[in-house]
């Protein structure tokens, strides 16, 4: 699984590429490591999260880094680094993927809804409906085609993949609740079930 | 020596000597050997990393394609499937399906490879609809599907069949809603009708991209003219998919339309391409009145529903052939206007009212 680390200066970088109306896919930091110990980053001055991460519930998601529209990375540690967010709702979706188009509405809904109490949720896109690889200009209409409010990424690489369930990806797509104080996965299955995913989050928030 | 010396000549003429893996009149003559029966393909990640080491189809043959004719089905078909039946999911109370099989031909019946079969699960009860990664087919056409645990139990499910080959001439998508009613006991399925993927054809005559949020007249042949915004066309990329419009007319009692039940009394149908959806304005439709409808008569229209298929009142489901409205032949009766706009580029069918059709 590959890892990336996002470092402050995206923002910064961000900005600019803003200012220039530059919509070109960025260079991505990729730090790859071998050693278990780089999982960990335990620096507290850092405004990065920390943990030996992993895959499964009751683990910390690695600080994954995306594509997205406006031409920056964003990633987990940008949500960590929100501080209006407690809790993550992530899912992951694709052009041909006619269930994941379908609960658009749903999410857009259910980030209404919570969104002062402090959810954010992200969709990651991984493949067009081409099966080739999602891309920034892919989450920039995708965001504008269904109205969302919230960001919308592409995962050109499927670095989601090992997150699904026993790292099998046959059924998309993933939904991922993650609480953003620790980045600890909560809840994690293939399929949107809204009740469910509703259930979790007023619970998690403590929204009657 | 001898044998050398006939396996060189083989090679040369490309005659199929060296064919002895297949028990078939297959469409492909191959030199090199392939297993017998089929190629079988688990359920991994087709496109774009597809590993041809995966599947058991051999090394890429020399091949000639021969057009003599519809290919037999492949044997893997009658075959037992390579996972034991895991038996019926406790508490089911909808279909319980662990594996899908089938195959793909094109328009003609010969054996589709490296289409795409990709399928989404409607849970039974309050399971949700997932939508499984797609599986290649091979030389034969034939594919299996195998179906995660979690999502064995089903109210129903649609099969869509795509070729997103671009060394290949475009295909329509295929959506067909899969026969859990044939399961019979078992959890695994087979379906010994093929999927057919109908070629169409680029456009007769199309402007340039030029502003891409702009609407143009895009002469699609056989009749078919549409007015489109390539911008609107939600795909991969706006030029790419906008070059790649295309159409072909069909006959409505050709075989493998399985989203028709046969008597829809179709006066027309087209089969389209790209397999999209269309936003904002949509494509607007004017046909070639070559049936003689009556001036001014009503003609009601028709979409197979795809993926992302949105109409003014809500959805045209994956699979179904729904109504999306009436149009009009002209009043000079030279064309006919189609109503609302297309909300996707999948198969569109039209007829007219009664009593609008010339007298035999």
């Amino acid at each position: 699984m590959q890892m990336t680390v996002s470092s402050g200066w995206v923002a910064f970088t961000a900005v600019a590429v803003l200012v220039l109306g530059c919509l070109e896919e960025p260079e991505r930091r990729v730090d790859s490591c071998e050693d278990e110990a780089c999982n960990t980053i335990s620096d507290e001055n850092s405004p990065h999260y920390v943990g030996t991460f992993g895959t499964e519930v009751g683990e910390v998601i690695a600080p994954l880094d995306f594509g997205a529209p406006e031409g920056f990375a964003f990633g987990l540690q940008d949500i960590y680094q929100q501080s209006d967010t407690r809790l993550l709702l992530m899912t992951t979706s694709s052009g041909w993927c006619a269930a994941c188009k379908e609960e658009q509405p749903t999410l857009a809904s259910i980030h209404s809804e919570f969104r002062e109490s402090g959810l954010e949720i992200m969709v990651v896109l991984f493949q067009k409906q081409d099966y080739s690889a999602a891309d920034i200009r892919m989450a920039e209409r995708w965001k504008d085609r269904y109205e969302l409010d919230f960001p919308v990424v592409a995962d050109p690489d499927f670095i989601t993949q090992p997150y699904y369930p026993g790292g099998d990806a046959s059924a998309t797509p993933l939904v991922m609740i993650i609480d953003t104080s620790t980045m600890e996965i909560l809840f994690k299955a293939t399929g949107f079930r809204e009740q469910t995913v509703r259930a979790l989050v007023e619970n998690r928030l403590g929204v009657p | 020596m001898k044998r050398i010396i006939t396996m060189g000549f083989c090679l040369i003429t490309t005659m199929g000597c060296g064919n002895e893996g297949s028990d078939e009149p297959s469409m492909t003559v191959s030199i090199e050997e392939t297993p017998a029966g089929s190629a079988e393909t688990e359920n991994e990640p087709a496109s774009p990393e597809v590993d041809p080491a995966n599947s058991t189809a051999m090394a890429e043959p020399m091949e000639t394609t021969m057009t003599s004719g519809p290919s037999a089905p492949p044997t893997a078909l009658t075959e037992a499937f390579a996972n034991s039946d895991p038996g019926p999911v406790t508490g089911c109370n909808g279909y319980s399906v662990s594996a899908i099989r089938g195959w793909m031909v094109d328009q003609d019946g010969r054996a589709l490879a490296g289409a795409l079969a990709q399928m989404c699960i409607d849970g039974a009860g309050d399971g949700p609809t997932t939508c499984l990664q797609p599986v290649e087919t091979g030389p034969d056409g034939f594919f299996t599907i195998t179906v995660p645990e979690g999502d064995r139990c089903a109210e129903g499910a649609v099969m869509r069949a795509v070729l997103v080959d671009a060394e290949k001439p475009p295909h329509a998508a295929m959506y067909c809603h899969l026969p859990f009613d044939e399961l019979s006991g078992s959890t695994q399925l087979t379906i010994t009708e093929p999927f057919r993927l109908y070629a169409t054809s680029p456009a007769v005559s199309k402007p340039d991209l030029g502003d891409e949020r702009a609407s143009r007249r895009v002469d699609l042949g056989d009749g078919l003219t549409v007015d489109v915004v390539p911008y609107d066309i939600f795909g991969s990329e706006v030029a790419s998919d906008y070059a790649a419009l295309s159409a072909k007319s069909v006959p409505s009692d050709s075989p493998g339309l399985c989203f028709l039940s046969g008597d829809e009394d179709l006066d027309g149908l087209y089969a389209m391409s790209p397999d999209l959806p269309v936003l904002g304005e949509g494509v607007r439709v004017q046909i070639a009145n070559n049936q003689g409808l009556a001036s001014g008569s009503a003609v009601e229209f028709f979409i197979l529903g795809g993926i992302d298929c949105e109409l003014a009142d809500g959805k045209a489901p994956e699979g179904d052939w729904v109504f999306i409205g009436t149009g009009s032949v002209s009043p000079d009766g030279s064309s006919i206007e189609g109503p609302a706009p297309l909300p996707c580029l999948t198969w569109l069918g039209y007829r007219g009212e009664p009593g609008s059709r010339p007298a035999q």
